[in-house]
């Protein structure tokens, strides 16, 4: 009786350490939301610059912009 | 010092970013290998002292030259700066935002946090993000080529970063100015007329880039945390808050700039700035 309460207990105190319910679960995916998002981006970024896009942002770049000064 | 250190950091990587200074005296722009790379904030490419690619320039001209193809370059470039920083960009890193900061601080009128009709103007960034750098890019022609529309028809950075000291210094570029010169200075002026009385208007309600930061905010790596077991209900944070964010919305709200003014002003410090590193192990900056 006492060590299925004890059982019980822990489990209890397990389940509020790791971040169940509502808030827990908010509190998690804000953690690591931004890990996911910079690893995401970093393999973004590499096929992009695989495919030669950063060759044609700085083609642009080095060119002064005719429609970003309003003449063009 | 601590109360005019985002002016100070906003001073700082304005000049970091604008340091080319023979473009200010030839009227040329840097064409070295830097603009490979982009400023997070918003910072015309055409400046005579930009030593790097605005990024939604760089958007664009990927649209612009590619289509339909998906732009992964900057796709990956706003999802790993929106990860880590949100709006933070546009609170601190920002030179346009300096601009507006500094207009808002001229003591003349009473100031207003937002405009009229605020609940329904705050989506016009979403509809300049849409319709003028994604479809506008992709199927406005000038001539034969695809124009970058947002920056053309509306871009006030371009005007005052790129614009007016390229025409300062450049005769042949001063004679093409024609109407959309005059169309993109009317902009410009009436924007920053704007930002004397009403806390960065071109933030709350046209700026493309802020929409985009902004979706990254609820679970960016640098956060504002309220803590609502010792908050006792104040609201010295909202009243303090330069965009009227109630302490329950900082958090997430995708027009926080995280400025900071809620943390600084907050008696019980339960509104701070924080890392949002992995589960509950925040870090206090």
């Amino acid at each position: 009786m006492d060590k299925g309460r004890e059982k019980r207990k822990g489990s209890v105190k397990q389940a509020a350490g790791s971040g169940n319910g509502e808030a827990g679960r908010r509190k998690r995916r804000g953690g690591c939301g931004w890990l996911f998002g910079v690893t995401a981006g970093a393999v973004l970024f590499g096929i992009g610059a695989a495919r030669g896009e950063l060759t044609v942002i700085w083609q642009k770049a080095v060119m002064i912009c005719m429609e970003c000064i309003g003449i063009g | 010092m601590k109360k005019r250190l985002r002016t100070i950091v906003q001073i700082i990587f304005t000049i970091f970013t604008n340091g080319y200074a023979y473009g200010y005296l030839r009227g040329k722009i840097y064409q070295g290998n830097l603009k490979y790379a982009c400023v997070p904030g918003l910072n015309c490419y055409s400046c005579p002292g930009a030593v790097a690619s605005c990024p939604l320039g760089a958007l664009q001209a990927l649209l612009n030259r590619h289509g339909f193809q998906v732009p992964f370059a900057m796709l990956g470039f706003f999802f790993v700066f929106g990860s880590i920083f949100g709006r933070f960009i546009c609170g601190w890193l920002c030179p346009f935002g300096l601009v507006q900061d500094l207009l808002h601080k001229i003591p003349v009128f009473r100031k207003r946090k937002r405009l009229p009709f605020h609940h329904i103007l705050e989506y016009g960034k979403y509809v300049v993000l849409i319709g003028l750098v994604g479809i506008g890019s992709m199927f406005l022609f000038g001539g034969f080529a695809k124009v970058p529309a947002f920056c053309k028809y509306l871009c006030p950075s371009g005007t005052l970063l790129g614009a007016l000291p390229l025409l300062a210094s450049n005769e042949a570029l001063r004679d093409q100015a024609g109407g959309l010169f005059l169309w993109k200075l009317g902009v410009l002026s009436v924007l920053l007329l704007l930002s004397v009385k009403v806390y960065r208007p071109f933030c709350q309600y046209l700026c493309p880039l802020g929409a985009i930061y902004g979706w990254f905010n609820r679970f960016s790596l640098v956060q504002v945390r309220w803590e609502k077991e010792r908050c006792i209900s104040c609201r010295a944070c909202q009243r303090a808050c330069p965009v009227d964010l109630p302490p329950e919305e900082i958090s997430r709200s995708p027009e926080c700039i995280r400025c900071g003014k809620c943390a600084a002003v907050c008696p019980e410090k339960c509104v701070q700035f924080n890392l949002s590193l992995y589960n509950s192990s925040s870090k206090r900056i």
